[in-house]
């Protein structure tokens, strides 16, 4: 199997803080990890130590055997980040520039857009129930709609690797339930691989393969059933929390 | 009128006029956006100082300001990059700096003269055809940058984060938009002075974001409310005998206060 994200023995410190110690784990191709943990717990930081914006104090990471930072094969990557509300509601472009927007950096110079890019983009919104409102501003679409956007960028270049920040964040249930399959078929019937922050703890182990919990350290690294049949995770976290991850919820069917 | 439209200064002035403006409020799109309306302000002030430094050294005030704009414009890109402060403490900060660098340095020169004012506020009067040249190249490589780094730009602008992780040279791009605001800063104030450029990197782009449904719109129309301000404003002033440079803010805030008009222009949310 190979392997896509490689974490070993990084820290990161900001200025004289410990965000994250002696953090280790690897991804491998077609794996659906949910990292989770509390408020302050370094997810987001660990996403963009791996997206090399930010560099390891110590330790090493490497993405598809390369640097973050060395990594020319950006198509490779898919970003969906936190949702900026108060940047784009003000932002004056529409849906389907967004969309091309993920386009960008794989083009030649001088990266001019062409008709079959917009095809492309169209396709992808059409994929999400979003080509009615290819031409809305982005300011004047809900949160969740957004969000979409905003996954339809990251998947406009065909990446094999996803990496999501609380992407659910802003959704209602019923579209929450949907992005979820989503990105279930994509993992699937593609094989991208897929790793997601988030603090929906009741759903994500329906979908997930494998999960991190954080707290600037690794908690627990490993497949969704060991977690589950972890007795020390179970006196860490406590029968209820633990739970709340394990119990598999029946999908809706005219979802699925 | 027509007669003063036919004066070679009058042409001068209305040929720079609109080339300068042009860039000013393309460049003022992105910055607005950015969050950074006030990097003007910021490089005008510091500009000053380097006016008065050219002056007290007895040459080239332009050039001199030139540089220490362009110097100051990439000190607060990397300011704001390694120190993690907020653009405007940076451009606060750089702001201050240039006023007390210039009062100083022109009293050195002997105080303030009619040299300083002329910079301060701007001056059509001294519109040259080496100015008329110098900005004519500069907009052609402003053009250029703009057609060959749209979509690099585009996406920066939108989020910076996620242009770099997806592979954009972000400190390329912003490197070059630094430069590039830094020089025109220094251009524009032959036609509005140094105190008032910022107004040509803010009202027309705040005036398109007004009215316009996508991102190219909005950028070129910026561009004609920045260039219809200029020469309907310097036209003004020489007909009402007033300064060019406040009749140019003040049409542009008129055009600024018509798009308020136009129902349902902002974008609201759906939330």
């Amino acid at each position: 199997m190979r392997e896509v994200v490689s974490v070993r023995n990084v820290d990161f410190r900001y200025n004289s803080d410990n965000v994250l110690s002696d953090i280790s784990f690897e991804v491998s191709r077609g794996d659906y990890l949910g990292i989770v943990g509390p408020n302050g717990s370094g997810k987001t930081t660990l996403l963009k130590l791996i997206l090399g914006y930010y560099k390891p104090t110590r330790g090493e990471i490497e993405v598809f055997g390369k640097k973050p930072e060395n990594l020319k094969e950006r198509d490779l990557i898919g970003y969906v980040p936190q949702i900026t509300a108060g940047k784009i509601v003000s932002f004056p472009a529409t849906a389907k520039e967004v969309v091309l927007m993920g386009l960008v950096s794989q083009k030649k110079f001088p990266k001019a857009i062409r008709r079959e890019d917009e095809k492309k983009a169209e396709e992808i919104l059409e994929m999400m129930n979003m080509v009615d409102l290819k031409e809305r501003m982005v300011g004047e679409l809900s949160g969740g709609e957004r969000q979409k956007i905003l996954l339809c960028r990251a998947l406009i270049h065909d990446p094999e690797l996803l990496i999501l920040d609380e992407p659910v964040t802003a959704l209602d249930p019923e579209s929450r339930q949907e992005f979820y399959l989503l990105l279930e078929r994509i993992n699937r019937e593609k094989e991208v691989t897929i790793m997601m922050v988030t603090h929906d703890t009741g759903e994500i182990g329906n979908y997930a393969t494998k999960l991190l919990y954080l707290d600037r350290r690794v908690i627990f690294f490993g497949s969704l059933e060991n977690f589950c049949q972890s007795e020390e995770m179970t006196r860490f976290f406590g029968e209820y929390s633990q739970h709340i991850i394990c119990h598999r919820h029946d999908r809706r069917p005219w979802l699925s | 009128m027509v007669e003063l439209i036919k004066e070679p200064f009058v042409i001068r002035a209305l040929l720079c006029g609109l080339i300068i403006s042009i860039v000013l409020s393309g460049l003022g799109v992105f910055l607005v956006l950015r969050r950074l309306s006030l990097i003007g302000d910021g490089l005008a002030h510091v500009s000053f100082g380097g006016v008065s430094l050219g002056i007290l050294l007895g040459r080239f005030p332009i050039y001199v300001a030139m540089a220490i704009s362009v110097l100051t414009s990439l000190g607060i890109l990397k300011v704001k990059k390694i120190a993690h402060i907020h653009s405007d403490t940076a451009i606060g900060i750089v702001s201050s700096l240039g006023i007390a660098s210039g009062v100083i340095l022109s009293s050195l020169a002997g105080g303030f003269n009619i040299d300083i004012f002329s910079y301060l506020f701007g001056s059509i009067l001294s519109v040259t055809d080496t100015d008329i040249l110098i900005s004519t190249i500069f907009a052609t490589i402003f053009l250029s940058y703009l057609f060959l780094f749209y979509n690099d730009l585009l996406s920066t602008t939108f989020d910076e984060e996620l242009a770099y992780a997806e592979g954009i040279n972000v400190d390329r791009i912003n490197a070059m938009l630094a430069i590039l605001t830094g020089v025109t800063v220094v251009l524009g104030m032959k036609i509005v002075g140094l105190l008032l450029v910022t107004s040509l990197l803010i009202l027309p782009a705040a005036t398109s974001l007004q009215i316009s449904r996508n991102f190219k719109a909005t950028l070129f129309l910026s561009m004609a409310f920045g260039a219809l301000s200029v020469i309907l404003g310097i036209l003004l002033s020489l007909v009402l005998d007033l300064p060019s440079g406040a009749m140019i803010v003040v049409v542009n805030f008129g055009v600024f206060l018509l798009t308020l008009l136009f129902p349902g222009g902002k974008p609201v949310s759906a939330n």
